[in-house]
């Protein structure tokens, strides 16, 4: 295990990956630590869960809240040190003020590098390398008819068929203080001249030909005083600006009230629903004299065993609109995933076909735990069955499952399968220009600010959407464990 | 006998009828899914209930598919499937048992932090999910992205979670009288744990172990930004959607695969049903 740790911690500092070689070494330390000492027995049974917990649920969730305050998003994806590189590399353009070069491309003697030799307006021949130009005297070189070079000493020439056509993007000589010859074809070389410098210490792009000067502003840019912007960006620490952008920015926020409204009445609505369809089918089964009760609870286990991924997608086939069972079945022709609100109505339905018969599951244990003195004590004391239902099997069940509903409640508060495979979203919302649906949750429409955006991926608003909806659910959830709590004592 | 007759329409009828009915739409979908399969001209959108000649075909079309891949990712699906139950089982199992046998330094922020972190759904942390994979995979490339390893030891990561308190429940139900017998016998730590304690919730972890596999068949989206659509390692879910998504007409072998799948399943689900039920509910029931 130590082997493997250091090699680990070694791999990571080969790629200059800091946080992680740190973090590994002090994992290693730690478990060197406690299943060495005697006295911590507790801590060797859970540190393998903590350390993965960390690494793949602890370290994103953070990451993502810190993503949430940065402006990552397409055009915004690099560190500040490589967009500004980038935009540097991107600054070079041909300089049509000097002639191209005629160009030949050689191999120097006993050599496989390939090299330029450029040939000037006045036959003047030069060897291209990183270092410049260098000439070459006449006494050294020949010419045949056509103005080709045909001996060259020290070098040999190749033929058109010898040269590789991936090799000549890698050919560069340098020309000037700011630019370079490059070929761009198998016959031509030209010179390509840097536009823009950056000044290290001011911190400050110059274009060289105006004297345009290019600061760094808050969000991520390079912008001139006249309002020109060199793209790409970089991230920046913007702070609560993506927050502040649901809030005030009615593209999102439009939406944003109507996805947060649907994505709780949507956890509410399909679990009570399934909840009620469930503990209504184990009271109507809970009855001595009913002998089928097996029969139906093995039907009632089919949804729940039935892998969920894939029956979303039967469900969609039964529900098109031109071809789908559904319209066939009862002669109509509805687009069900089409209008918003029938569609809603699907996506609570399938729902609950999904989560009811683990709520059958659920409420048989916790009513057959009830037990049966209670029952007969109330029978005979002349309760109603009515009466028994409400004041014993209903506050007593809820009560004994009330931790499970809780879980339930997050589990459908994120239930991102149903609506992704189902409805992605849509119907879209035509009174508004982004990109969020009708049946749309908050975590779909996070899946779709990040990654359905194309040009407008934006990761760090789509991290704080996430934030956003786990704040919601961490509140409800603990909120109505506090509750369940209350209950128990 | 008119009286039996009397109390069946009185008592029994209208139990039969809600519970029919409920049955029938339970099994709606997964009686139209073996349909389509098996229907010759099997398609989901030739909207018949019943099909109208049976035939394979649409198995023998699901098979040939780029060289029988629905067998490989049936493979991939099933062995990745078993180790990220397995691991979960063994990192979440004796997770439960420290915390509820040793009253440690930190027990309680811990179960508080893992209960937390549950609710911060996995699914949210997607984009940082890879940029932490693929940060791995740059220095250990056996465990980066498009990894089966990766991929399980990043659900891993799911190990602890509210099962673990549920499971905490169950064992802190055990008397701990037979861990006191056994460690005035002067056994090991680790011996009551794998000789006394596991054994005793063995029904309950072979629940749980069975759900964390169909949980690892089940998964799509992680599963897809991680492993991609590439034939050699990816799993059913993600191969049957790509399949799906190419060819959209092709409903009837779609579904062919979806029965492969969902009954057996099903099948298991029928045949362990009541220690499902036990252990579904537990440790978080409370009696």
């Amino acid at each position: 295990m130590n082997f493997s740790g250091i090699f680990a911690a070694g791999a990571f500092a080969g790629q200059r990956n800091w946080a992680f070689t740190f973090a590994t070494t002090v994992s290693l330390v730690v478990l060197n630590y406690i299943y060495l000492i005697k006295r911590i027995v507790a801590w060797k049974y859970v540190i393998p869960g903590v350390l993965f917990l960390l690494l793949f649920h602890a370290y994103p969730a953070l990451l993502s809240g810190y993503v949430s305050m940065t402006n990552h998003s397409n055009g915004h994806m690099l560190p500040k040190s490589d967009a500004i590189q980038v935009i540097l590399d991107n600054s070079f353009i041909t300089d049509k003020s000097i002639p191209p070069f005629k160009m030949q491309i050689a191999k120097k003697a006993k050599s496989d590098i390939s090299i330029m030799v450029l040939i000037g307006a006045d036959k003047e021949v030069f060897v291209g390398s990183e270092l410049g130009l260098r000439s070459v005297p006449s006494s050294n070189y020949t010419f045949d008819k056509s103005g080709l070079l045909i001996r060259l000493q020290g070098y040999r020439i190749l033929s058109k068929s010898e040269i590789e056509f991936e090799s000549l993007d890698s050919l560069s000589a340098k020309y000037g203080e700011n630019s370079f010859v490059k070929p761009i074809d198998l016959d031509y070389a030209e010179v390509y001249g840097r536009t823009l410098t950056y000044d290290e210490a001011a911190g400050a792009i110059t274009e060289i030909k105006t004297g345009k000067i290019f600061h760094p502003n808050k969000t991520g840019n390079m912008v001139s005083s006249d309002g020109t912007v060199l793209t790409p960006g970089w991230q920046e620490f913007i702070g609560f600006s993506n927050y502040l952008t649901f809030f005030k920015d009615p593209r999102y926020s439009k939406p944003l009230v109507r996805v947060i409204s649907w994505t709780v009445a949507n956890a509410v609505i399909s679990l009570l629903l399934s909840f009620f369809l469930g503990f209504f089918l184990t009271l109507v089964m809970n009855f001595e004299k009913f002998r089928a009760k097996r029969f139906y609870q093995t039907f009632f286990i089919i949804p729940f065993a039935a892998p969920f991924t894939l029956m979303i997608l039967v469900w969609k086939g039964l529900l098109q609109e031109k071809s789908g069972l559904v319209n066939a079945l009862f002669g109509t022709s509805i687009d069900w995933l089409g209008d918003p609100w029938i569609a809603r109505g699907i996506v609570l339905l399938v729902e609950v076909w999904a989560s009811f018969p683990y709520m059958v599951l659920i409420t048989t244990a916790a009513i057959s735990s009830i037990s049966k003195e209670i029952i007969q004590a109330a029978e005979i004391d002349g309760a109603s069955s009515r009466q028994i239902f409400k004041f014993i099997q209903l506050p007593l069940t809820l009560k004994s499952i009330a931790p499970i509903l809780v879980t339930s409640f997050s589990g459908a508060f994120s239930g991102f399968a149903i609506i992704y495979l189902l409805t992605q979203g849509g119907p879209t919302f035509s009174d508004t220009s982004g990109v969020a649906g009708a049946t749309d949750i908050l975590i779909s429409y996070t899946y779709k600010l990040a990654f359905y955006g194309g040009e407008s991926n934006n990761y760090g608003l789509a991290s704080a959407a996430s934030i956003i909806n786990f704040m919601f659910i961490a509140i409800i959830s603990v909120s109505a464990f506090k509750q369940a709590k209350q209950l128990d004592n | 006998m008119h009286k039996k007759i009397k109390f069946w329409t009185l008592h029994i009828l209208w139990r039969h009828i809600i519970c029919g009915f409920f049955a029938l739409f339970a099994i709606f979908p997964v009686f139209f899914m073996a349909t389509a399969a098996l229907d010759k001209y099997g398609q989901l959108s030739t909207s018949r209930i019943f099909p109208s000649s049976l035939s394979f075909d649409n198995f023998t079309r699901l098979f040939e598919y780029e060289d029988g891949a629905f067998f490989i990712w049936m493979r991939n699906a099933i062995s990745i499937s078993i180790a990220i139950a397995l691991l979960n089982l063994f990192v979440g199992t004796s997770a439960a048992y420290a915390i509820s046998r040793y009253k440690f330094y930190g027990r309680r922020n811990l179960l508080m932090i893992v209960v937390l972190l549950g609710m911060f759904p996995t699914l949210l942390s997607l984009t940082t999910l890879y940029l932490t994979l693929s940060s791995i995979g740059d220095a250990i490339p056996a465990i980066g992205i498009g990894t089966r390893l990766g991929l399980i030891l990043l659900f891993t990561g799911g190990a602890l979670s509210v099962g673990t308190w549920f499971l905490k429940n169950y064992i802190d139900s055990i008397p701990t009288e037979l861990d006191d017998a056994a460690k005035m016998d002067g056994a090991h730590h680790f011996y009551i744990f794998a000789r006394i304690v596991v054994p005793l919730c063995a029904p309950v972890l072979a629940i749980q172990t069975l759900f964390g596999f169909l949980g690892g068949l089940n998964e799509y989206l992680i599963t897809s930004i991680i492993l991609g659509t590439e034939r050699n390692v990816t799993t059913v879910a993600v191969g049957m959607q790509s399949f799906l998504a190419q060819n959209a007409q092709n409903w009837g072998a779609f579904a062919a695969g979806a029965s492969i799948i969902t009954f057996p399943v099903i099948g298991l689900f029928i045949y362990l049903q009541k220690h499902i039920a036990a252990g579904l509910t537990a440790g978080a029931v409370n009696s």
